[in-house]
């Protein structure tokens, strides 16, 4: 696979470190095979408030779970958020998925060489990229948790700033030891916490006006609202993460503060994104012919730092051609 | 100016210590009398948890036993260990007090607002972390810091740990060939095609043109009551409180030079709007005037200042800008922003600066 030997070659490996890179033997395109097996089915913890956010395109007064409430609103300041759950026992709500393509989106593609494109996004192409995700993932996945944008202006008076940043959220949660790379763990030791134990993740996508890309951040926590610490956390993860995240400490996911919720929140480290994203979208020729189209650029990359944290990414949100 | 040994101004601010007076918190206290408080220069540019090792023999006979899980407050705020112990002053402390009163706490972090603080480790990569940030912003990458060697960065950070070798800091940190912002006063030639970049909200083509980025924390203490002085300034007792704005000041020359308060218009600029005019059309081309920043330049270098001095600026909605403090200085908004940049920042080259807003109460929502 091009993509997988490109990201090889150019230190990818150091970037985000997916052992099998893009094609390799557990890599993204196959654990996209695997996707959601029958124990991981989800469905949305609060659907109702979380698509009226998003209909709302953020021009609303909302209270999310973080206490972040205020006033006036305009898309360029905000986030997008949405709540996960899994249960295997919940069937999966229908729902009308948005008609598509999408006029936003459609209007907004920008094309441009990409030769001389660096992997990085203004803010207001992350907005358009936010809306585009979010619409995308509600008509491919209409049965999975919603990401939904929130905005949030940092002040009454911050109301409208052109380039304040945004953010995409997305939370969830993960029944321990449905995730496939664990190893079953003895029941006979711990059939209690195996079976029941319920930890719930939260993402937000948080645009850095230093870094000109996306950051993802994420918390967990158990059921009953107790934080887990990073040793617990990497037993949720992928087990090319955990190693990393050994090797690694200070480098690669560290607790920082939340940019807009002032609160401590892991963060991964972006240092090399604008790196890959450039080499993904170099290496992909449906990408790549249609120039760097920035609607695409938070499904690539969520599609690769996904992986790192274990949320995975349909095989259809990765469909380009399909829908534009 | 760097690599030319260090400016006046950067030996001061590296040498800059404020006097600190720590109690231990009376819950912790297990001793009669209890211990006295300990007196201790902090250096500006450091952080508060290095100065542990030096503290907690003044308590530790006092201390009740069990594990250590260090934190400081100020009048109950808790401090954030990761800003550097003079940004905290410049924003905590808007009336300086000196001796400055902080408490300091062995046990009951709190986690749900402090970032956990695991020693000296946890400092030195938050301060690296901050530093390859700032490297990204200035050269697009921060290969530099990253390729730094072992014995490079241990002597980078002793020198910060102990706030003593200036030199020593300087030639490793002129390594990282983050430079120093240009001179403003002289016009580059390719100047014009910058304008586009900023205004269009399209797809920026970094590299392709070449814009100074400035990395700048702002931190932004905004206060609804009005007061004359700093000593009735209503204490901060949330850091919801503070905004904080991590955003870099991309600097356009248009022929003028850059200046402070150009900097933070860029950061503000609803606190740098004309007074609005009844006329829909003619305001509405103000604002875009704001957003465009070096376009008003001309008229502030010419001595006719048509927005108003920081003091008097009358922002929408009567919000104004109180204060603006760099390093425990309040800079005149006339200096140039790469003089500021160039000798007030920290270490970690980054800016800070405190900004005191007032707005009114009836805009707080």
């Amino acid at each position: 696979m091009k993509v997988a030997e490109l990201l090889f070659k150019n230190g990818f490996k150091e970037a985000y470190a997916i052992k099998g890179g893009i094609g390799g033997k557990d890599g993204w395109r196959a654990i996209q095979e695997n996707l959601l097996p029958p124990s991981v089915h989800i469905y949305p913890k609060k659907k109702a408030k979380m698509s009226q956010q998003f209909e709302m395109n953020g021009g609303v007064n909302q209270q999310s779970e973080n206490n972040y409430e205020d006033g006036s609103h305009s898309m360029d300041n905000g986030y997008v958020k949405s709540s996960m759950e899994s249960s295997p026992k919940k069937k999966l709500d229908s729902r009308s998925s948005s008609p598509y393509p999408n006029v936003v989106m459609v209007s907004n593609q920008t094309p441009m060489d990409i030769s001389s494109w660096d992997g990085t996004l203004s803010s207001s192409d992350f907005c358009l990229a936010a809306c585009a995700f979010v619409e995308k993932w509600k008509s491919v996945n209409p049965g999975l948790p919603p990401w939904s944008w929130v905005p949030c202006p940092k002040s009454p008076w911050f109301a409208s700033h052109e380039e304040d940043a945004v953010e995409v959220s997305h939370s969830g949660k993960e029944e321990l030891g449905c995730s496939e790379e664990e190893e079953p763990i003895d029941n006979a030791l711990s059939v209690q916490s195996y079976s029941h134990e319920v930890h719930c993740y939260d993402f937000h996508i948080v645009y850095s006006t230093s870094y000109r890309v996306p950051v993802l951040y994420f918390r967990a926590y158990c059921s009953d609202g107790q934080p887990l610490v990073l040793d617990d956390i990497e037993k949720d993860f992928p087990v090319n993460s955990a190693k990393l995240l050994l090797e690694s400490k200070w480098t690669f996911i560290t607790q920082e503060e939340h940019p807009y919720l002032n609160r401590p929140w892991y963060k991964l480290h972006p240092c090399g994104t604008n790196e890959w994203m450039k080499l993904l979208f170099l290496g992909d020729p449906s990408l790549s012919r249609i120039g760097v189209a920035i609607e695409h650029y938070l499904v690539s990359w969520l599609s690769v730092v996904g992986q790192v944290v274990g949320l995975k990414i349909p095989l259809e949100m990765l469909n380009n051609s399909s829908h534009l | 100016m760097m690599d030319g040994g260090a400016t006046e101004a950067q030996r001061y601010v590296w040498e800059g210590a404020i006097p600190l007076q720590i109690h231990l918190h009376e819950s912790e206290v297990t001793t009669l009398p209890p211990p006295p408080p300990a007196l201790i220069l902090a250096p500006r540019i450091g952080y508060l948890p290095l100065l542990v090792p030096l503290i907690k023999p003044h308590f530790s006979s006092a201390l009740p036993p069990g594990v250590d899980t260090i934190w400081f407050d100020y009048k109950g705020l808790p401090l954030k260990w990761y800003i550097p112990t003079g940004v905290l002053f410049d924003l905590l402390c808007a009336e300086p007090e000196r001796p400055w009163n902080l408490t300091i706490h062995f046990r009951g972090y709190p986690g749900n607002i402090l970032i956990p603080c695991e020693g000296e480790d946890s400092i030195k990569w938050s301060f690296i972390n901050s530093l390859k940030e700032a490297a990204y912003i200035i050269n697009g990458n921060c290969k530099n810091v990253m390729n730094m060697s072992q014995p490079d960065q241990v002597e980078l950070w002793r020198s910060v740990l102990s706030a003593g070798n200036m030199e020593a800091y300087l030639r490793v940190s002129s390594k990282l060939k983050l430079g120093t912002v240009g001179d403003e006063y002289t016009v580059k030639p390719n100047s014009c095609s910058l304008k586009s970049r900023q205004s269009t909200g399209e797809t920026d083509i970094a590299g392709s043109v070449k814009t100074d980025r400035i990395p700048v924390r702002l931190y932004v203490w905004s206060v609804s009551e009005d007061f004359d002085d700093f000593e009735d300034a209503p204490q901060i007792d949330s850091w919801d409180k503070i905004s904080y704005i991590n955003r870099p000041v991309e600097i356009h020359r248009e022929g003028k030079y850059f200046t402070l308060r150009d900097a933070v218009k860029n950061l503000l600029p609803e606190f740098f709007a004309v007074k609005p005019l009844v006329n829909e059309e003619i305001s509405s081309i103000q604002v875009e005037d704001v957003q465009r920043v070096p376009l008003e330049d001309a008229s502030v270098e010419d001595g006719e200042e048509k927005s108003c001095d920081v003091d008097s600026c009358c922002p929408s909605d009567n919000a104004e800008i109180k204060l603006i403090r760099i390093q425990g200085i309040e800079p005149k908004l006339e200096i140039p922003f790469s003089w500021v940049v160039n000798n007030l920042m920290n270490p970690e080259h980054f800016l800070h600066i405190c900004v005191c807003v007032k707005v009114p109460q009836e805009n707080n929502m």
